[in-house]
C-alpha cells in the first residue's frame, strides 16, 4: 500500500524523491513499528488476551497461563522463593560488574578489592550489594527450605523437585563459600584453611584403621580443593572457576528446572480448602463442558479449578517483580548502612585466632571442635541424607500447603522447638563448664570423640525424640516435624553460639568486647 | 439451581487486585532506584577526599598573587591523585588528601593539607619512595580511617610518633642515623642482646627462637613492650631468658620489631648496594657487638652481657654459681686500689696494659673463654656447636686458671702483698678479710 502511494507520488514531482519518500516514511514509522514488533499484542485487557501474553513470552511462561488465586496470599509462601531467586539475580549482575575489575592472583586480588572499594565508581556499593545479598540468599534458601517443609510441600507428586531444592542449597553454599575467598584478606584464608582442613577430615576415620595409605579420601579432597597442601594460589584460581562459571551455570539451569517442576506439579502446593466444593450444579448430561485445561492431580478438577484461578498477568507478575524490587530496595539500604568486611590482606604465616568459617558453617565448626570428621562431614551428610528421605518416608496422605499439617502439628513442632532451645543451650554450657571427655581423660583416643561428643549426642537425642513422637502418635508427619524442627533449632542456637561466644583459642566469651588482647595496638 | 458459583476473595475484584499489585511494584521499584541512586551519589560526590581537594583549590586561590599563580589554581583539578611505584608495588593514594605534603607554603594549613615536615622529602623524594613505606598503612585507600589503619585487631597499623623510625630500619641497617634516637638505640640492643643468638631474621641466625623476618604482622608495639619487660607473662612457657631492658628500651625494640615486614624491598632502594643481601641484619648485629666496650680495652672483647641473654637462660645454675662467687664481685676489692693496674690483669676482663683500660670489671665469661668476637658471631648466625667448640676450646688452650691463680703465689703471700701496698686503704682490706672468712 504504501509503496504504491509513493510510487503514483513519484510520477507527480521529480523521481528521485520516490524512493526518498518512502524511506523518510519508514523513519518516522519506526519507533511505532519497533515497539510493535517488540510487543505484538499491546496491553492485554480480555482474559485470552492475558493468557497470550503469558505464553507467547519467553520469560513469562515460567508461569502458567492461569494461576490458582491463592499464590497472591502472602502467607501462602512467605514470597521467600522469589526472595532467593531476587537475590540471585542481584548476585548475578553485581557478580559480573566485580569481574571487570577483580584479578584472581595473590599479587593482585587483595589490591583489587581495595581499587574496588575505593576508586572504582560505585564500585564500593556494587561489591556491598554482592556480599551482604550472598549472605541474604543463604538465609532465604535456608527460610524457603523451611516453608516447603512445614507446608508439606516435599509430598508427591514435588517429591523431585524437594530433591531438586535440595541440590540448590548446596549449589548456593558451595557459590557462597568459593566466593568468600576471593577477597583474599585475613578473614578469606583463614576460613577456607579451615574448610580445607574439614574436607581433609576422613583421615581422622582412615587413620584409625590405618589405611590412610593406601586410601586417602580425606588427603584426595583437600587436594582437589586447594590443589595444593596449603590455601595459595592454586585454591585461588579454582575457587575463582567454580565461583564465576560453574556453579553460576549449573545454578541457573537447576534452578530453571525448579521453576519449571513447580508447573510441572500442578503449582504450589495448596489445600483442599483454598477449592470449596462446587456447588450443587444442574444434573450431568444437562450441561456440556469444553476441555478447558488439564492440569495434574488427584481428582478432576471441573468445575472448580478453574473458577478459583486468575491470569498470571498482569498481577502474579507485579506481585513477583515488587517482591523482587522490595528485596532489592532492602539491599541497598543494608550496603548503604554497612560496607562488606576487609580485613588484613592474606597472611599464612599470622593465623586469625579464632580463625572462623563462614557463619552458616559455624554451628558445624562447634562440633569440628570435637571432631572434624563428625562436624564437617559425618553430620552434614546425616543431615542432607535424612533431608533427602523426607518424602520418600512420609507417605501419610496429609493434606499439602497447610502449616504445620495443622494444629497436631504446631503443637509438636512448637515441643521438638523447646525441646532443642533447652537441651542445645544446657550441654554448651556443661562442656564450658565442665569440659568433655579430652579434659578428663586427656589420653583418649580421637575415635571415641569422634563418636560421642556433643554433635552426635544431639543427633542421638533428637532421633529418640522423634521416635517417641511416631510412636504415640503413629504419624511419619509429625515425626518428620519433630526432627526437622529440632534440628533446625539446633542449627540456629550452634550457628548463634558459635559466632558470638567463641572468641580466640575457641574459648567461650560472652562478647566479643571481653576477648583478650592478643596483638596489641 | 441457578445460583452463581462462588468465587474465592483473591479474585473477587480483579481490577482493583491489579492496581494493588502495581502500585506496590511502583513504589517498590522506586525506592530501590532511589535508594541506588543515592549511594551512587554519595560514593561518587560525598567522599571527604572532595572536600580536601576543595579546600585546597581555595587555599590555592586565596593567595594566588599574579596571573600565573591564579591559573594554577584554577588549573587545579579535583580527581584522585596518587603515587605508582612499581619498584616498590605500591600505589600509594596518600596525596589524594594531603596535597601540600610537598608545597612549603602550606606549612600552616591544617592536616591533610599541611606541608611534610621536616627535610626527609629532600632525599627520600616522594615520586621515588611514595608514603607508606615510612607511613604504614594501605595505600590504596582513600579514606582516612581504613588508609590509616585504625580499625581494631589490626597488629600493624600507620606508624605514627617515634616508631615511624621503625621505617628506616626496613633499609639501614649499616650506620646510625641522625636524628634518630630510638632507631639508633634499638639497633645497640639487638646487638648487644644477641637477639640473633636464637632468632632467624632473613635467614640467618639461631633457630631457638621463633623467626623475626615477618614480626611486624603478627603482633603490635604494645605487645613486643609487654613481652619485652617479662617474656614468660607475655607468652606463658617461653624460653626467652628476660632480657632486662628499661620501659624505654623495650619501646626502642618494638620499634625495631615493627620495621620487620617480611617484605622483600627492591635492592634499587637500599641505601648501600647490596647491604641486604641474605644477612644484611646479621652485619649489623655483628658490627655492633662490643660496642659499649672502652675502644682502648684488649681488642675482641664484646662484655658479659651479651653472652648471658642467652647463657642465663640456657643453664642458669652455672650462671646463678658464677653471680655467688667472687670472680663476678672481683672488681670490688681493686675499685680504689691506688696502684690498680697491677691487681686489673686479674681483677677485670679484658685489661689492656699499653692503654690502662679494661672491657667490662670483675671475672667475667671472657676472662676464661676468650674475646667474644672470636665466637660469639658464629652463634648470632646459628651455627651453635661452633660457638660451643670455639669457646671451650679456648679454655683448654689457653690454661687461663693459672693466670691468676698461681700455685706458686700462696693466698697469704698476695693478701700480704694487698695490706703492704696499701696499709691506709680500708676498703681493699675489708673486702679481701670478708672474702677470706667466706
Amino acid at each position: 500500500m504504501q509503496f504504491e502511494k509513493s510510487k503514483k507520488h513519484t510520477n507527480k514531482m521529480e523521481p528521485a524523491s520516490a524512493p526518498l519518500g518512502g524511506f523518510l516514511h519508514n523513519l518516522r514509522e519506526l519507533p511505532r513499528n519497533f515497539w510493535a514488533a517488540v510487543f505484538r499484542n499491546g496491553m492485554p485487557t480480555s482474559e485470552r488476551a492475558r493468557s497470550k501474553a503469558v505464553f507467547g513470552n519467553f520469560f513469562l511462561h515460567i508461569h502458567p497461563a492461569r494461576v490458582h488465586c491463592r499464590v497472591l496470599k502472602p502467607t501462602a509462601t512467605l514470597g521467600l522463593g522469589v526472595i532467593t531467586a531476587a537475590l540471585f539475580v542481584i548476585l548475578l549482575v553485581t557478580g559480573v560488574l566485580l569481574m571487570v575489575y577483580y584479578k584472581p592472583s595473590l599479587a593482585d586480588a587483595y589490591d583489587s578489592i581495595l581499587d574496588i572499594h575505593h576508586v572504582v565508581p560505585t564500585g564500593r556499593i556494587i561489591r556491598n550489594l554482592h556480599r551482604w545479598t550472598a549472605h541474604g540468599m543463604v538465609v532465604a534458601v535456608f527460610l524457603h527450605m523451611a516453608r516447603a517443609f512445614y507446608t508439606s510441600a516435599y509430598k508427591p507428586p514435588r517429591e523431585f523437585n524437594w530433591l531438586i531444592g535440595l541440590f540448590l542449597l548446596v549449589l548456593t553454599l558451595a557459590l557462597s563459600f568459593t566466593g568468600y575467598l576471593l577477597p583474599w584478606d585475613q578473614l578469606a584464608f583463614w576460613a577456607i584453611t579451615v574448610g580445607a582442613n574439614i574436607a581433609q577430615s576422613p583421615r581422622e576415620i582412615t587413620d584409625v584403621l590405618g589405611i590412610t595409605q593406601s586410601f586417602d579420601v580425606g588427603g584426595f579432597q583437600k587436594a582437589i580443593l586447594l590443589g595444593a597442601h596449603t590455601v595459595g594460589q592454586e585454591a585461588l584460581i579454582r575457587f575463582y572457576v567454580l565461583h564465576i562459571m560453574v556453579l553460576p551455570i549449573i545454578m541457573v539451569v537447576i534452578m530453571g528446572v525448579h521453576f519449571w517442576r513447580i508447573r510441572k506439579d500442578g503449582g504450589l502446593a495448596r489445600p483442599r480448602a483454598a477449592d470449596p466444593p462446587p456447588v450443587p450444579g444442574p444434573p450431568a448430561g444437562a450441561k456440556t463442558y469444553g476441555l478447558m485445561a488439564l492440569i495434574r492431580d488427584t481428582s478432576p478438577l471441573v468445575d472448580r479449578d478453574l473458577k478459583n484461578t486468575i491470569p498470571a498477568w498482569p498481577r502474579l507478575f507485579y506481585a513477583e517483580l515488587a517482591v523482587g524490587t522490595i528485596i532489592t530496595a532492602m539491599s541497598i539500604a543494608i550496603s548503604l548502612w554497612a560496607d562488606a568486611p576487609l580485613k588484613e590482606i592474606a597472611n599464612p604465616e599470622v593465623p586469625e585466632n579464632p580463625a572462623k568459617a563462614p557463619w552458616y558453617f559455624l554451628g558445624l565448626q562447634e562440633i569440628v571442635s570435637y571432631s572434624a570428621f563428625m562436624g564437617g562431614i559425618g553430620i552434614p551428610v546425616i543431615v542432607l541424607l535424612g533431608l533427602a528421605l523426607i518424602p520418600f518416608l512420609d507417605r501419610e496422605k496429609e493434606e499439602v500447603g497447610v502449616w504445620f499439617s495443622g494444629r497436631r502439628g504446631r503443637r509438636v513442632a512448637c515441643r521438638s522447638l523447646l525441646l532443642a532451645a533447652a537441651f542445645v543451650p544446657a550441654t554448651l554450657a556443661f562442656t564450658i563448664r565442665y569440659g568433655w571427655l579430652r579434659n578428663w581423660f586427656p589420653e583418649i583416643p580421637q575415635i571415641v570423640i569422634t563418636f560421642a561428643n556433643p554433635g552426635t549426642l544431639f543427633v542421638a537425642v533428637f532421633a529418640v525424640w522423634s521416635l517417641f513422637v511416631l510412636t504415640r502418635t503413629r504419624s511419619t508427619r509429625l515425626a518428620a516435624i519433630a526432627l526437622f524442627t529440632t534440628f533446625l533449632v539446633s542449627f540456629i542456637i550452634l550457628t548463634y553460639f558459635a559466632t558470638v561466644h567463641r572468641g580466640p583459642n575457641w574459648g567461650f566469651y560472652w562478647s566479643q568486647a571481653s576477648w583478650p588482647e592478643l596483638h596489641g595496638e | 439451581m441457578n445460583t452463581p458459583i462462588q468465587r474465592p476473595t483473591g479474585s473477587a475484584k480483579p481490577a482493583a487486585g491489579d492496581r494493588r499489585w502495581e502500585l506496590l511494584l511502583l513504589i517498590s521499584s522506586l525506592t530501590a532506584a532511589l535508594l541506588f541512586g543515592a549511594a551512587a551519589f554519595r560514593e561518587n560526590n560525598l567522599a571527604p577526599w572532595i572536600a580536601y581537594q576543595r579546600a585546597y583549590r581555595s587555599a590555592l586561590f586565596a593567595r594566588a598573587t599574579d596571573e600565573r599563580t591564579r591559573r594554577a589554581a584554577a588549573s587545579f583539578e579535583i580527581r584522585y591523585y596518587q603515587v605508582y611505584l612499581p619498584g616498590l608495588g605500591r600505589i600509594d593514594r596518600c596525596p589524594t588528601c594531603h596535597l601540600g605534603a610537598e608545597d612549603p607554603l602550606m606549612k600552616d594549613r591544617p592536616e591533610p593539607l599541611r606541608t611534610h615536615p621536616g627535610n626527609i622529602l629532600a632525599h627520600h623524594p616522594s615520586d621515588r619512595f611514595g608514603c607508606t613505606i615510612c607511613h604504614g598503612g594501605r595505600g590504596r585507600a582513600t579514606e582516612a580511617r581504613e588508609a590509616h589503619g585504625a580499625e581494631p585487631g589490626r597488629p600493624a597499623p600507620m606508624r605514627r610518633g617515634d616508631m615511624l623510625q621503625a621505617a628506616c630500619a626496613q633499609c639501614h641497617s649499616d650506620a646510625e642515623l641522625p636524628g634518630m634516637p630510638v632507631y639508633n638505640l634499638a639497633r645497640a640492643l639487638f646487638a648487644k642482646k644477641a637477639c640473633l643468638g636464637c632468632h632467624s631474621l632473613r635467614g640467618a641466625g639461631g633457630a631457638q627462637g621463633p623467626d623475626l623476618t615477618a614480626a611486624a604482622g603478627k603482633h603490635g608495639v604494645k605487645w613486643h613492650v609487654r613481652h619485652f619487660m617479662d617474656p614468660q607473662k607475655a607468652v606463658p612457657g617461653s624460653k626467652m631468658p628476660n632480657p632486662g631492658l628499661t620501659e624505654e628500651e623495650a619501646r626502642a625494640l618494638a620499634c625495631l620489631m615493627m620495621s620487620f615486614t617480611g617484605e622483600n624491598l627492591s635492592r634499587d632502594y637500599l641505601p648501600v648496594p647490596g647491604a641486604r643481601k641474605a644477612g644484611g641484619q646479621v652485619e649489623l648485629a655483628a658490627d655492633r657487638l662490643g660496642a659499649d666496650v672502652p675502644p682502648g680495652a684488649a681488642p675482641g672483647y664484646v662484655g658479659s652481657e651479651t653472652c648471658l641473654v642467652c647463657h642465663s637462660g640456657l643453664h642458669p645454675e652455672a650462671v646463678e654459681s658464677w653471680r655467688n662467687s667472687k670472680m663476678a664481685h672481683a672488681f670490688e676489692a681493686v675499685r680504689d686500689a691506688p696502684d690498680r693496674e697491677r691487681c686489673l690483669p686479674c681483677h677485670a676482663t679484658g685489661y689492656n696494659p699499653a692503654t690502662n683500660q679494661f672491657a667490662e670489671p670483675n671475672v667475667t665469661c671472657e676472662a676464661c673463654h676468650g674475646p667474644g668476637k672470636d665466637f660469639v658471631p658464629a652463634a648470632l648466625d646459628g651455627k651453635v656447636a661452633e660457638h660451643r667448640d670455639r669457646a671451650l676450646a679456648n679454655v683448654r688452650d689457653r690454661n687461663p686458671c693459672v693466670r691468676c691463680h698461681q700455685p706458686h703465689v700462696p693466698k697469704e703471700k698476695h693478701e700480704e702483698a694487698v695490706r703492704r701496698a696499701a696499709p691506709k686503704l680500708g676498703t681493699a682490706t675489708a673486702a679481701i678479710e670478708s672474702t677470706s672468712k667466706n
